[in-house]
């Protein structure tokens, strides 16, 4: 009888253990799955691992329909995220109590600043692919409102607080919406970004948004002179936004996603509790010992020791952290585009091409681990905390008991305890891009991807007609 | 000498390891809720997400369409015109809010709201013409004589009522207030002269708390 009830116990825990399994170990094969396309088999996986009232089932679903030209769909899916996302502002306090006791998992997933912003970035290439400029627009609207909103609470943070890529492309947008004020406005927050981004490791501001900066406010009656984030632009710079004022040029954006974010991934490790921290009581002492412990582990990872004094050992305390790996670069380095005007009529190639490079514009992992190391002393704090208490409750059932209980206890903390891997899976490394300006006509596009040797590894067509003052944006994701 | 300084409830290792296991049935029964699916009046007034939705393109377009009609225009035109009814076609609606706003419905509602007040004709926009030309014409190759309709018979618009919709959002800390502002114009085709200019405007409180059970 006793045998019969061991097994049952250990098929129990078995079971538990493999549905407490980290949200990256359990879409492990995800990327794959997408980069080979077989994306009906990606969106059945996370069918299985997510439900639809997780944001995250939602915002993976979004991305998959998108990369499957599927905008609808797609959109369909972001709409429910940030419907999810609004919602979400409201926390569960027993959820969040949860947290304490079992793990970070237990509370629904927020998403991270940059995830919600790049919903909107994605709904509105759906509706731009849809040929619905209204929409897209108003997607612009969105995005430059949730970025106004969430300013200040970033303000001493320029990674965060201007998002300068997505500033510009609102900017884009609205111009060719023919709202130049608010675009110019846009344009403004972008450089500004951009400038104040650079100056603390960010990326430089890509060569044309000055230009477009300078453009719109021409366009809405200001004189180039008087902008103030332009002001030590070159004479010729300004000449050629006045004149670009007064054409009827369209605007081409070329977009390049490349790579993937590096995902979380769970790592146990075995922190000491000293002698002298050995003796506390009550949640707010574990809190402290918590933070303290945040600290040894920071220490650790500085020096390879746990401490500079050889304090005696009380024991070790597990945990699992989410620990970002190593950048991998993309196999990808640059993207370049070549625009063909298109003789309409006979579908030829006619006049001159035009090429570019591709700029770096938006570093979504770099996003992602700033994100991660400003918020990771407060979860290892609350790991540290948990552990704590999860190790005290171990250590009373097995005195008052008996070891049975404690064993129980042990393996009830054991399966519960995971690290926080949640994110946005599908969201790529980084963003290149370029913007030209073309007369109107038909084009046919196409953008290449080079290696690090500068060796071809792929290549994407496009035929687009740009009218008058039209926008057109091609945009390639590109999974190596 | 560390399990005697233990006294609160959740320091309690029985209870504690009771509420990892009401928590893990909670988590597991989350997957259980059935959806509830009810039929209501079309005109029942429901606000789920407090943004723009049926009931405010509704009572935009009846009020708008009131105030317009109840203005000297509507006698003007049929005193000048021997007690001719004017005839409207609702042109564009632009959407410059911040909301994915279904125009087409506001519009729909505008012509509904039109015709309903029996005080004006209106006629069918430039796609649905498109297709009713396509229709003619299919009529002179296969409808029998007596029933074919005329080409060159339309009735042509004396007005155009077109406008656009705006929003301002002010938001912080869980509470947002939404105010749409709603422009009609009603422009005489011939002169060019704008004979009505129609304003509504609504303002929305939507407040969430911080938190919940």
């Amino acid at each position: 009888m006793r045998r019969w009830g061991f097994r049952v116990g250990i098929l129990m825990v078995l079971a538990v253990v493999a549905a407490c399994a980290s949200y990256t170990t359990r879409l492990k094969d995800l990327r794959g799955t997408v980069t080979r396309g077989e994306l009906h088999s990606a969106l059945e996986m996370v069918d299985k691992v997510s439900d639809p009232g997780d944001l995250l089932y939602h915002l993976e679903r979004g991305a998959l329909h998108h990369y499957g030209e599927q905008w609808s769909e797609s959109n369909a899916e972001l709409a429910e995220a940030e419907q999810l996302l609004e919602d979400l502002y409201t926390i569960s306090v027993s959820e969040r109590a949860l947290t304490f006791i079992l793990n970070d998992e237990a509370e629904a997933y927020r998403g991270e600043v940059y995830e919600g912003h790049l919903l909107h970035y994605y709904r509105l290439l759906n509706y731009h692919h849809l040929g619905q400029p209204g929409e897209t627009a108003v997607e612009a609207r969105r995005l430059g409102l949730r970025l106004a909103t969430l300013r200040d609470d970033f303000g001493d943070d320029p990674a965060l607080r201007e998002m300068p890529f997505l500033q510009w492309l609102i900017g884009a947008v609205l111009e060719s919406n023919g709202e130049y004020n608010d675009a110019l406005i846009a344009y403004r927050w972008a450089v500004r970004g951009y400038a104040d981004w650079a100056g603390s490791g960010g990326p430089d501001a890509p060569d044309w948004i000055e230009l477009n900066l300078l453009r719109t406010a021409a366009r809405s009656g200001i004189d180039p002179d008087a902008i103030e984030e332009s002001s030590d632009s070159p004479p010729a710079l300004r000449l050629t936004a006045r004149s670009q004022a007064a054409g009827n040029e369209a605007e081409l954006v070329l977009l390049c996603e490349l790579g993937w974010a590096a995902q979380k991934q769970s790592e146990h490790i075995r922190i000491p509790i000293f002698k002298h921290e050995s003796d506390w009581s009550g949640a707010d002492q574990a809190a402290a010992l918590g933070i303290a412990l945040a600290g040894r582990y920071d220490y650790y990872l500085a020096h390879g020791a746990w401490s500079d004094t050889d304090f005696e050992l009380a024991y070790f305390l597990d945990v699992a952290i989410p620990v970002l790996p190593d950048h991998v670069p993309s196999a990808v380095s640059y993207c370049e585009v070549t625009v063909e005007p298109l003789n309409q009529a006979e579908g030829e190639l006619s006049g001159r091409l035009k090429g570019a490079r591709l700029e770096p514009a938006l570093d979504v992992e770099g996003l992602l681990r700033h994100v991660y190391r400003k918020g990771m002393s407060a979860t290892l704090a609350k790991t540290f905390a948990r552990a704590l208490l999860k190790y005290v409750a171990q250590d009373q059932a097995k005195k008052e008991l008996g070891a049975v209980a404690g064993l129980l206890a042990n393996i009830a903390g054991a399966a519960t305890e995971k690290a926080d891997t949640r994110a946005w899976l599908l969201l790529p490394a980084q963003v290149q891009a370029s913007s030209l300006r073309l007369p109107p006509g038909a084009y046919r596009v196409s953008l290449a991807a080079y290696d690090h040797r500068g060796g071809k590894v792929g290549e994407r067509r496009r035929e687009v007609e740009l009218g008058s003052g039209d926008l057109g944006i091609v945009s390639w994701r590109v999974f190596d | 000498m560390r399990a005697n300084r233990f006294h609160s409830p959740l320091q309690s290792p029985l209870l504690g390891l009771i509420i990892v296991a009401l928590g893990v049935t909670l988590l597991l029964g989350t997957g259980c809720a059935k959806r509830e699916v009810t039929r209501v009046d079309t005109d029942t007034t429901i606000d789920l997400s407090g943004y723009w939705n049926d009931t405010d393109s509704r009572l935009v377009a009846e009020t708008m369409i009131g105030e317009c009609l109840e203005h000297p225009w509507a006698t003007r035109h049929m005193q000048d015109h021997g007690g001719k009814l004017p005839v409207v076609i609702v042109g564009a609606v632009k959407n410059y809010s911040t909301e994915h706003i279904a125009v087409g419905t506001f519009m729909a509602d505008i012509e509904r709201a039109l015709i309903n007040s029996g005080r004006a004709l209106v006629v069918a926009t430039s796609e649905e013409r498109q297709e009713l030309r396509l229709e003619k014409v299919d009529q002179w190759e296969n409808a029998s004589p007596e029933t074919v309709k005329q080409i060159g018979q339309e009735h042509g618009a004396d007005y155009m009522m077109y406008g656009q919709i705006n929003t301002i959002t002010d938001q912080e800390d869980g509470k947002k207030v939404l105010y749409y502002q709603v422009d009609l114009n009603l422009t005489d085709i011939e002169s060019n002269l704008k004979v009505w200019p129609g304003q509504h405007k609504i303002k929305k409180f939507i407040g969430k708390g911080k938190y919940k059970p």
